[in-house]
């Protein structure tokens, strides 16, 4: 371990080392101990200052911590931000989704009729009140940041997509769609002449009849 | 804060799935952590097991963090919640209950508690304490400025050089080598059989 790199972990440490560099030393930290070790010490330095020597002396809990990590699965959040091209592939692939969801829906309002009269601010209640489970993880099942959904299974025998279950997707849906786009379709859906025909359908499996 | 940025940038890169990121945070603030448990746990190795399950805690739920706090009030907080749940589990009433648990850098104004570590481990810190204050005292002037604005005063680099009107490399290169020169004093504690060298891992 040589002076230059161990001036890049203090440096490290204070949080004012550039990127690239921050890369290289992450790297070298997970294969080098005596790097992890100096990297404590230099904490323990900063502790004792800091806290007039009142450091209690942490035994081996990096080593134990990073053990448990090592057979963690890896968890990869939702905020990290996707790089330029790919966050506009993604909007312009969610903007095409949209797009057929809402063509499909609109002929699917015109073709179901008016069988009936409610009123389309209640299919939209219906949708987003019908059940949508979350996904559990066997191997976490303590876990509370569940994320992940999925939408009811079909019932419409007839192999017909219920209206229903078509808001119930739209809903399901919007946040992988730009703010626009989850307008526009809302809109389409509601603002359609037959829109009301939506609600005439049986309840969902385990949804009590309203 | 620029330490507060580096923070950021590590757990972003957590976030993206590097683990030794987190490695790097936990060998960063393992010792704050464990002093803040030691004020609700006596049992030092029960301690060290909240510590550790705090740190897994933070980790598994390091995919929701966003930023909106400073890293180490969040881990103070999960670290806190990890030992009032460990404490009820036990059944027992915490050490100490006048903490506010919205500041994380008010602990550091507690008294330590007497009775939550062993001799030697009081004497190990009490060496630890010892060795660094007499370090700091053995450095020149502009080793320990650097490292005292640093350390205790929270300075970036930048302002740093502002103040001792220098470059920032220049900083960057003193309070490195007081640290070296510090770590020189520790490293020889722990070499001495006080310490156990393979406790700071």
């Amino acid at each position: 371990m040589t002076d230059r790199i161990k001036e890049q972990l203090s440096t490290f440490l204070d949080g004012e080392l550039p990127e690239q560099e921050t890369a290289l030393l992450l790297k070298r930290l997970e294969r080098d101990d005596e790097l992890r070790g100096a990297l404590s010490r230099y904490s323990l330095i900063g502790a004792v200052l800091r806290n007039d020597g009142d450091v209690p002396a942490a035994r081996q809990v990096a080593a134990r911590v990073s053990a448990a990590i090592a057979r963690e699965p890896l968890r990869v959040s939702a905020f990290v931000r996707l790089p330029r091209r790919d966050a506009l592939a993604r909007s312009l692939a969610g903007l095409a989704v949209a797009a057929g969801v809402a063509f499909g829906a609109v002929l699917l309002v015109q073709q179901s009729g008016p069988q009936n009269q409610q009123m389309p601010e209640a299919v939209i209640a219906q949708a987003i009140d019908s059940p949508v489970e979350p996904v559990s993880d066997p191997s976490d099942a303590t876990e509370e940041l569940a994320t992940s959904y999925v939408t009811p299974p079909a019932t419409d025998a007839a192999g017909e997509i219920a209206p229903a279950q078509l808001a119930n997707y739209l809903v399901a849906h919007y946040g992988y769609a730009t703010p626009l786009v989850r307008r526009s379709v809302g809109a389409g859906l509601m603002s359609a002449p037959d829109a009301a025909g939506l609600v005439d359908v049986a309840p969902l499996e385990g949804q009590p009849d309203p | 804060m620029r330490a507060e940025a580096g923070d950021i940038a590590l757990v972003r890169r957590v976030q993206k799935g590097d683990k030794a990121a987190f490695d790097a945070l936990v060998l960063k603030y393992q010792h704050k952590v464990l002093k803040l448990v030691q004020r609700y746990v006596r049992n030092p190795t029960e301690a060290e097991d909240i510590t550790q399950e705090a740190f897994i805690k933070a980790y598994r739920a390091l995919p929701a963090f966003r930023g909106d706090s400073a890293f180490y009030t969040w881990l103070y907080r999960i670290a806190i919640n990890t030992a009032k749940n460990a404490l009820v589990a036990s059944r027992r009433r915490p050490v100490s209950y006048d903490l506010d648990l919205q500041d994380g850098s008010q602990v550091q104004a507690h008294a330590r508690l007497s009775d939550t570590e062993t001799p030697e481990a009081l004497a190990l810190t009490d060496e630890i304490r010892r060795t660094v204050n007499e370090a700091i005292e053995a450095l020149p002037d502009d080793l320990r400025l650097a490292i005292v604005l640093r350390e205790l005063e929270g300075l970036s680099y930048e302002d740093i050089a502002k103040t001792m009107e220098c470059p920032v490399g220049t900083v960057r290169s003193r309070i490195f080598r007081a640290r070296e020169a510090i770590d020189r004093s520790l490293r020889e504690v722990f070499d001495g059989g006080l310490g156990r060298i393979g406790d700071f891992e």
